[in-house]
């Protein structure tokens, strides 16, 4: 009777102590948090990756607060929108590195506005986490201390495994389109590098701008120059473009079209059109699918529940649009936490160091043994690498599912 | 005061001051024209110019905002690395508003400068920041012009958000190019709202930055145009007055001088046409005044018409002239109707309403001369009516107005009777009423006389034809009775024990009536054709076996002669059709006749061919070719006319009425054909033919077509004729051939096989009767020949011939027929081929006699009232076997043998005469169906024996009851088969 009485005890306590956490937590939160900052696109025509790598960072930092914070302190996110725009980008910087409580920066889906942030990252000295931009340069800097982590792919073995699929399927002549940027120069050299090494032929390289509205010519181009399958480096709107007019080639259509990642959104479904989806051979690079067996079940299983809980119910593994976002942010918000725990303060300058030096950490992705040190601060593999495709109704899915 | 003098003083002045104020008013509506016409001319140049500087101040900017949508722009935003290579590159080479001299930048989304084709120096106006905030916040393409120039910013936009802006200002001088209005004498000008000019196309008058103040001046129109408020503008256009007064004072002389001119020109007009007038007025009163004064009425004189003077007076003197020429043609039409009425072959009499004569001609006053009485005096319509009441002329309105009278004339002092038909018709006045009457008549007397006559004659000639017909009737029956008792009588005599004298005269008084029933058969045929009494029938029948049995029939005569008679049917591919059977045989019968009968030597052959014709018929292609004598060319053309055979004397030699070509001829015709005949006199003849048959719906498909596809075939046979037949029977079956024209070629041609080691043929077809070696001989070469002896062999043999079991063993056949060969026959044939077993079988179908069997008795009632028939029928049936036979005299009597037949043995079988005393054989039949002879006998079959042979007949005994009919005289053959058929 007693032990029941105190078990029952125990129970209340525990139930008042919830409510007492919500009740009292929020003006401690108020008063002082940890803040990062989030600058990616948010409204225009890649929201869906900057809202991915948002919701990724907010159920890690649920995650944490849930268990106290880091430092004791609960963390927050603080969104800035650059609208795809480099200019926008480095005046987020500039303004996000102005207020003393943001300890780092999460980076959005666009490789050029990284890159045109670099030089004022690396002169205000604030650590800039990137989940999704896969150029090399972004990372291979020059500049020592270097601000940028990445966990995502990178560019230099994007093409590598691009290449090295085609291959598999008995290809050898390739046909380039990329999109005329930072991101599709720095994927060109690795596309160069990979096919050098396997003995690939490039037939040709078609470049298009941003806002591009017709592509054809350049579709015929790699055609006429004898293409047995388009490797594709673009973001949606001109992805979009790009495939329509492959669709709608007598010859292309019935090509193979392996693109890079800057596709992987509902914008692009929507654009495209799931009709002509079905009728494109079209796949794209992925790092992680919620569809394969678990690296790490519970995570994943915690990720889903609490997607579900703040965003949105109806999302499930097989529907969640743009997964490699949530995943990647999910994984870095936590390493982040990580090593400010390390860090013991919230000192840009330490945290920058303690990422270095962070040890096995358990994520959705993968299990870490040291995501980041001096020298490399990527967090993925080429072995992480996988190929994705929209199924019928324009989700990701593996192209292979690894079970 | 003349015509001239007239006009020139009424008219002139009055023209004169209308012209004069006419040239005034002109003078007054130029002078006003000419100030609306400047408005208006400002207002087009206005709207013009309105337009022009609206569409490129626009064009301005969407160049503008071009830029900032291309996507190089729009990629440079992002490719923050590069683009300083190409950027600046790209700006130098935009040309707006065609020139590259005007600055043009990019700046970001806060609107700080990002490339510039001109150093920052070298933009002044770059601290304009106006256009910020339209641009940058809420995506609006901003624009404001002044003296300097227009300033153009347009976003650059990601998605709908502006993240930078493309800003240039150009120049006025080279945005005065865009706005170029083409005018020697206008000018333009655009100003701002407050009067300020930026531009002019006249800088001499208006330099830029001026303010405009042209109320004071009266050398200039100024015109102020439209405002275009978007870009906070003015336009005006502006021109020098002193031009278009010029113009006006020059138009002034133009008007008085032509008001002059016109003045002039109507003075001289009104002066020739006067004359002109005048002198055509003076020629009619003359032309009037003429005929007034002629005495006689010869209007002979016309007034002449000047064309070129006006309409109305030339339309008065030629309507003048058209009254005088009706005045001159009534006079002649008078006359020329008497002469009409006096040439009328009739007699013609007018008259009043009341009947007195009005009228007459010439014709009618004779006969009034020539009428006998009183009357002659008398001048009303009672001479016509003959005195009768007179109430008839009134009477007669509304009935048939043609009416015959007889009259009594005295003629060279004899009298004689006419008749007279006459005819009244209503004289009307112009408002349709009657006045008078017209009565015109004819000598009919003649012809009524001979329309009698005609009569008489008509009903004569019906009558004879009717008589013509009964007598035909009649001669088909008379005849043909007594030439059945000839006929059956000699056949019953010649089976008596004769002498072979007695055989030889009996054989000879057969022929004799045979020739005789043929003859007969042919003329009554002939009339029947002539007198279109022969009528068609059409039933269903079995084409195939019409050849065949026309074949058989023949065979045997053509076999007597030494003359191959062949078949070839291998185009008739259906069997069941629609057609008189009867006159089909006929016709053939008669060629193959006459085929047979004029040849000696060679062979006859019968070919037959269907050819589709409609949907309804086939064409029954058909031809007798013979290897005879031939027909001369010139016989060739009325062969086929009545009594005509090639030469007077074959008549002597071959006998023949020669009607048969002439009623073969009709028949085709009557069948829908044709017949025709190539001949050469010497080598033969061919008669080729066609007639339409119906199609046979219900067997239409014809007999399932045999095939032996894998059979190989040769034919060993002299006479090519046959083995062509032979052939093209063959092959239509799909069976390989290959003919022989004798037994030592086929040997030749079988060793060339045998040393081949290739033995092809599955058997061989031999003719028996060959030259060099005959048939059997090569059988028995064959035979004994080892390398032979496994061919198969059929014989065919002459028709007449039969072969024992022995001789079929000893020759080593297959099997064999008799020639001709019909398709069964030759069906049967490779049958034998194909079972690979020795037949003794042959081919001929049992004909003619057979017997019922001994040990059957038929119980049957004749019924005939002639003697001499009931004696050959009686023959005949005894013949058959039949010997249990009653006979009665006539209806009543048979009627009274099937009651008193015993009950144990009724009547199986009447054969009935149509034609007998008290009761005919219709009637007996009609009461024996209704139970008149017994219950038992209700359904008996009977066969008419009629001699009536006429069309319809047979359709008689049908109506009757009877089961069929065989015609006599009696053939054997034929009521052998009826009998078979009933029982």
């Amino acid at each position: 009777m007693l032990a029941l009485r105190a078990l029952l005890v125990f129970c209340l306590y525990i139930i008042l102590s919830l409510f007492s956490w919500h009740a009292f937590a929020q003006p401690n939160h108020a008063i002082e948090s940890i803040c990062v900052g989030l600058d990616a696109d948010i409204s225009l025509t890649a929201a869906e990756s900057g809202e991915a790598i948002r919701r990724g960072a907010l159920i890690a930092m649920h995650e944490i607060n849930q268990r106290g914070g880091v430092l004791g302190k609960p963390m927050e996110l603080l969104v800035r929108d650059h609208r795809s725009n480099p200019a926008r980008g480095v005046d987020n910087i500039v303004e996000l590195s102005e207020l003393p409580h943001c300890v780092a920066v999460l980076g959005g889906k666009h490789t050029p506005v990284i890159l045109n942030e670099l030089e004022t990252i690396q002169s205000v000295k604030i650590p800039v986490l990137v989940p999704w931009a896969a150029g090399t340069p972004i990372i291979s800097n020059g500049s020592n201390p270097n601000y940028l982590f990445r966990l995502s792919l990178r560019d230099e073995y994007a093409g590598q495994f691009l290449l090295s699929n085609i291959s598999k399927n008995g290809l050898t002549k390739i046909g380039v389109l990329l999109e005329r940027t930072g991101w599709g120069r720095s994927s060109e050299k690795s596309i160069r590098a990979a096919s050098n090494k396997m003995d690939m032929n490039i037939v040709g390289i078609e470049w298009f701008h941003w806002g591009v509205q017709d592509a054809s010519e350049s579709i015929q181009q790699l055609v006429d120059a004898g293409a047995q399958a388009f490797v594709m480096v673009s973001n949606s709107p001109e992805g979009a473009v790009v495939v329509n007019d492959i669709a709608t080639h007598p010859v292309a259509r019935s090509l193979p079209i392996y693109s890079h990642w800057g596709i992987a959104d509902g914008g692009f479904v929507k654009k495209v059109g799931l009709e002509t989806l079905q009728k494109v051979d079209l796949e794209f690079l992925q790092t992680f699918s919620f569809m394969n067996e678990p690296i790490n079940p519970e995570v994943q299983r915690n990720v889903i529940a609490l997607y579900q809980q703040l965003f949105d119910s109806a999302v499930n593994e097989n529907n969640m649009p743009s997964p490699v976002g949530v995943a990647h942010a999910y994984d870095l918000t936590h390493l982040l936490g990580m090593a400010i725990e390390k860090a013991g303060a919230l000192d840009r300058e330490k945290i920058r160091a303690s990422l270095e030096q962070l040890g096995r950490y358990e994520g959705l992705v993968r299990t870490y043994e040291r995501p980041f040190t001096q020298d490399w601060h990527e967090a993925l593999e080429q072995k992480d690498y996988i190929m994705g495709k929209f199924d019928e109704q324009g989700y990701i899915v593996p192209v292979k599912r690894i079970k | 005061m003349n015509l001239n003098h007239y006009l020139a003083v009424r008219v002139l002045p009055v023209g004169a001051i209308m012209v004069l104020l006419l040239g005034i008013g002109l003078m007054g509506y130029s002078k006003y024209i000419n100030e609306f016409e400047i408005e208006r001319a400002h207002q087009v140049a206005g709207d013009q110019f309105h337009g022009t500087v609206l569409s490129g101040l626009q064009g301005l900017v969407s160049d503008v905002e071009a830029v900032a949508n291309s996507d190089l722009v729009i990629n440079a935003l992002v490719d923050t690395q590069r683009r300083e290579s190409y950027l600046p590159l790209y700006l130098r080479s935009i040309a707006i508003a065609g020139n590259r001299d005007d600055a043009i930048l990019i700046t970001d989304y806060k609107g700080r400068l990002l490339v510039a084709n001109k150093s920052e120096s070298a933009i002044p106006w770059l601290v304009q920041t106006d256009w910020q905030h339209p641009v940058l916040r809420e995506s609006q393409t901003y624009y404001a012009i002044d003296e300097d120039g227009i300033l153009i910013a347009a976003p650059i936009m990601f998605s709908d958000s502006a993240e930078g802006a493309v800003v240039t200002k150009l120049s006025m001088a080279n945005v005065a190019k865009r706005l170029y209005v083409r005018s020697d004498s206008m000018g333009f000008m655009i100003t701002t709202a407050n009067g300020k000019v930026i531009y002019s196309n006249n800088q001499d008058l208006l330099r830029s930055g001026s303010v405009v103040d042209f109320s004071q001046d009266p050398d200039w129109y100024f015109r102020e145009g439209a405002e275009i408020p978007q870009f906070g503008i003015k336009l005006m256009t502006f021109q020098r007055m002193t031009d278009t007064e010029l113009l006006l004072t020059r138009l002034y002389y133009v008007i008085i001088g032509s008001v002059f001119a016109i003045i002039l020109m109507g003075f001289l007009i009104i002066t020739i046409t006067s004359r002109a007038l005048g002198k055509t007025m003076l020629g009619l009163g003359n032309t009037i005044s003429f005929l007034m004064n002629e005495e006689q009425n010869r209007f002979e004189k016309r007034a002449e018409i000047d064309p070129t003077i006006p309409m109305e007076i030339t339309d008065l003197a030629s309507k003048f002239n058209q009254l005088l020429d009706k005045l001159s043609s009534s006079t002649t039409s008078k006359q020329a109707f008497r002469c009409i009425i006096d040439s009328l072959d009739e007699m013609l009499v007018v008259t009043d309403f009341d009947g007195q004569f009005v009228n007459t001609n010439p014709l009618f006053e004779r006969f009034k001369g020539q009428l006998i009485g009183e009357c002659t005096t008398q001048s009303d319509v009672r001479i016509i009516f003959q005195f009768g009441d007179i109430a008839r002329l009134k009477g007669m309105d509304h009935v048939d107005n043609r009416f015959d009278m007889e009259y009594e004339l005295k003629q060279d002092d004899d009298v004689i009777d006419v008749t007279i038909e006459w005819r009244k018709s209503p004289l009307l006045s112009e408002t349709e009423q009657v006045i008078g009457y017209i009565f015109t008549g004819q000598d009919v007397t003649e012809r009524l006389r001979n329309e009698r006559a005609l009569m008489n004659a008509r009903r004569e000639a019906e009558a004879a034809s009717v008589a013509k017909g009964e007598f035909l009737a009649s001669m088909s029956h008379e005849i043909r009775t007594p030439m059945n008792g000839v006929l059956g009588v000699l056949e019953l005599l010649m089976k008596t024990d004769l002498t072979e004298k007695q055989i030889y005269f009996g054989k000879l008084a057969q022929n004799s009536a045979k020739s005789l029933l043929t003859l007969i058969n042919d003329i009554l045929d002939f009339s029947k054709i002539e007198a279109n009494k022969l009528d068609l029938e059409s039933y269903q029948v079995n084409l195939l076996d019409i050849f065949c049995e026309l074949m058989e029939a023949f065979s045997l005569s053509a076999q007597d002669k030494g003359v191959e008679f062949v078949l070839d049917v291998a185009n008739i591919h259906v069997n069941e059709v629609f057609v008189d059977g009867g006159r089909l045989r006929q016709i053939l019968t008669n060629l193959i006749s006459n085929a047979i009968k004029f040849t000696s030597d060679g062979a006859v052959k019968l070919q037959g061919a269907l050819v589709e014709h409609d949907a309804q018929h086939w064409q029954l292609n058909f031809s007798v070719t013979d290897s005879g004598i031939g027909i001369p060319e010139e016989v060739q053309a009325n062969l086929f006319t009545a009594f005509t055979q090639a030469d007077s004397s074959t008549t002597r030699k071959y006998g023949g009425t020669g009607l048969g070509l002439t009623i073969v001829r009709r028949l085709c015709h009557m069948m829908q054909g044709e017949i025709g005949v190539r001949s050469e006199t010497g080598k033969g003849s061919c008669f080729y033919g066609s007639i339409l048959v119906e199609k046979c719906d219900a067997s239409d498909s014809g007999e399932v077509l045999t095939t032996f596809p894998d059979l190989s075939v040769a034919i060993v046979e002299d006479n090519a004729v046959v083995s062509e037949a032979l052939a093209a029977q063959l092959r239509v079956w799909g069976v390989h051939v290959h003919c022989f024209s004798g037994a030592t070629e086929f040997i030749a041609h079988e060793r060339d096989e045998i040393k081949s080691d290739l033995n092809q043929f599955d058997g061989v077809l031999i003719d028996r009767d060959m030259p060099s070696m005959s048939g059997t001989d090569l059988c028995r070469n064959l035979m004994h020949d080892a390398r032979w002896a496994t061919i198969r062999k059929i014989l065919m043999v002459p028709m007449a011939d039969q072969l024992n079991v022995d001789q079929v063993n000893e020759l080593g056949l297959a099997g064999y027929f008799g020639k001709p060969a019909t398709p069964e026959k030759l069906k049967n044939a490779l049958g034998w081929l194909l079972v690979k077993e020795a037949r003794d079988t042959q081919g001929n179908t049992a004909s003619g006699e057979g017997g019922f069997g001994e040990e059957y008795q038929l119980r049957a009632l004749l019924v005939d009232d002639n003697e001499i028939n009931q004696l050959v029928a009686l023959g005949i049936l005894e013949d058959f076997g039949l010997t249990n036979i009653a006979v009665a005299d006539n209806g009543k009597h048979a009627l009274e043998a099937l009651e008193q037949a015993p009950s144990d043995s009724p009547f199986e079988l009447i054969l009935m005469d149509c034609q007998m005393p008290q009761m005919d054989g219709y009637e007996a039949t009609r009461l024996i169906r209704q139970g008149a002879g017994g219950e038992r006998h209700q359904n008996i079959p009977i066969i008419a024996l009629t001699a009536n042979a006429m069309q319809g007949d047979a359709q008689k005994c049908y109506d009757a009851g009877m089961n069929d009919y065989t015609s006599k005289p009696i053939d054997s053959e034929i009521l052998y088969k009826k009998i078979k058929k009933w029982l």
